[in-house]
């Protein structure tokens, strides 16, 4: 699994059926995200924010090569060992 | 006739200073060199433990129990437990004041309430607080963790862990948790016979209290300290408004938006869709921080459809909802302003139509955290929407005949009454 913080557009109208939310997240099965952005005003001009993820390698390295949208940073998630 | 009138800062002031009479009793006044005698006897007592020493050596200085870390990490071979038990009792506590060295990968410990006399992880319950590289879990044999929030090294923090009839009220004060912090409520695990312990592993510390002492009113009670709590136990087709909640801080539900009825003695959102806002109803607690829970059932899987716990409202245009998502199987974080809804946060989970989930969500300040059955999941910490706004509740979307159950609303954190005294006392 991976990390990472990526910039993408926002998506949406707001409605309850078409929501705000990152356009990221409707065009690949993340595990995660999180707005860490935290914009109160949605949509701003640039429609731009930052959402930090967590998905499997193959995601992100096809989240990597797609050129709408940008990696801030990326890094392994340890496997977690119990107790 | 009319006796003399009683102040009420006079009674603040009594149960504030109440003296709780203690069961176990550590405070590790009296310094000593590693090796410490097994059994050791509590200072200043009562209390005696066994001391597990195989790798690694207590000793006590500066007024504080010293905990190395293992030379090979090894559950078992470094802690220490009482030589009785304290059985199982509402509203008995476990108190350790507690600084940890280190937040490297590998660093843990875990102290608490366990069902045997050794000094492993294997078997705590009603959780265990296991500090654990950094963050601070919560973690029960057979039920796995829960993740509180981080902790700083070289950082004094009380935890309490208070006995309900079944799980426990897991708390803790220091660094970022200025105030009483209620971390989380354990549901699980009713075994009566409990020994305090702590298991070492690798993570160096301190410890300058290691106490317990049956805690009076409100914790006495499962749910002493809820602001608000429903079962919705009531004749089927009951209107939720028409309706007394089992712990009701006053006024009961609202039907801010469509219809709701109880139904097989749960909540349920009832008619046709009522619009944008979905079905919610709200209920005043009196808190804006707080920790939320209910049993969400998903009936119908139709489109859009979805149902969750209400934090914050204002009115059905503003308002913070932690909503378990049946159409796209995902537990998200919304922010409805001014009648938009704005996905702040989501993750993917597995779900079942028919199948009861315990929801949790908590607001703290600008933090709204969400968990689907004790895992956190998300949380989104530019939450400024309503912040100090004290109505929370419940929200259905898409279709009819979803369901809610044991909704319950506790305070997150404790600044001032008689549950804070109670602590305050534990702690002094």
């Amino acid at each position: 699994m991976i990390r990472a913080q990526i910039t993408t557009p926002w998506t949406g109208t707001g409605a309850a059926d078409d929501e705000n939310r990152p356009h990221l997240a409707g065009a690949y099965a993340l595990s995660s995200w999180t707005d860490v952005t935290g914009q109160q005003n949605v949509v701003p001009d640039p429609n731009l924010y930052t959402v930090e993820i967590t998905c499997t390698q193959a995601v992100y390295d096809a989240i990597a090569a797609d050129p709408a949208y940008d990696v801030l940073w990326a890094e392994p998630l340890e496997e977690r060992i119990e107790p | 006739m009319l006796g003399p009138a009683v102040s009420p800062v006079s009674i603040r002031k009594r149960a504030a200073t109440a003296a709780l009479s203690w069961l176990l009793r550590d405070e590790y006044s009296s310094a000593a060199a590693a090796p410490l005698a097994s059994p050791r006897t509590a200072d200043p007592g009562p209390g005696t433990f066994t001391l597990v020493q195989n790798d690694g050596q207590f000793s006590v200085s500066g007024g504080s129990l010293q905990i190395p870390e293992q030379g090979t990490a090894t559950w078992g071979d470094l802690g220490f437990y009482t030589t009785t038990a304290l059985s199982r009792a509402t509203g008995r506590a476990l108190h350790v004041r507690a600084a940890f060295t280190s937040a490297a990968t590998g660093d843990r410990f875990m102290f608490g309430w366990s069902n045997a006399q050794d000094a492993s992880y294997a078997n705590f319950r009603t959780p265990a607080v296991y500090p654990r590289e950094g963050r601070i879990e919560l973690y029960n044999v057979g039920y796995g963790s829960v993740d509180a929030g981080d902790y700083a090294t070289a950082t004094a923090y009380d935890f309490a862990l208070v006995l309900r009839s079944t799980g426990a009220f897991c708390l803790v004060r220091g660094g970022a948790f200025a105030a009483w912090t209620l971390l989380w409520v354990a549901r699980f695990d009713s075994v009566a016979n409990l020994y305090p312990s702590l298991a070492a592993y690798s993570l160096a510390a301190t410890v300058d209290r290691f106490r317990a002492a049956d805690l009076g009113t409100p914790w006495d009670g499962d749910y002493g300290i809820a602001l608000g709590r429903d079962t919705f136990t009531d004749a089927g087709g009951t209107s939720l408004d028409a309706h007394t909640p089992d712990v009701d801080p006053g006024g009961g539900w609202t039907e801010s938006y469509g219809d709701w009825e109880i139904y097989e003695n749960q909540a349920r959102n009832v008619g046709s869709n009522p619009g944008d806002a979905g079905w919610l109803a709200t209920l005043e607690s009196g808190a804006a921080d707080v920790l939320v829970e209910s049993d969400i059932t998903i009936n119908h899987t139709g489109s859009a459809n979805g149902a969750g716990i209400v934090l914050r409202y204002t009115d059905v245009d503003n308002l913070w909802l932690v909503q378990l998502n049946w159409t796209t199987s995902e537990l998200r974080i919304y922010e409805r302003n001014a009648g938009a809804w704005t996905q702040r946060a989501s993750a993917a989970v597995t779900i079942s139509a028919g199948t009861p989930y315990r929801v949790t969500a908590t607001a703290h300040g600008s933090t709204i955290t969400a968990w689907l059955e004790g895992a956190h999941k998300i949380s989104y910490s530019a939450a400024t929407l309503n912040q100090s706004a004290t109505r929370h509740g419940i929200r259905c979307a898409g279709a009819a005949n979803n369901r809610h159950d044991n909704w319950t609303c506790y305070p997150r954190t404790f600044t001032a009454g008689a549950a804070y005294d109670q602590l305050e006392a534990l702690r002094a």
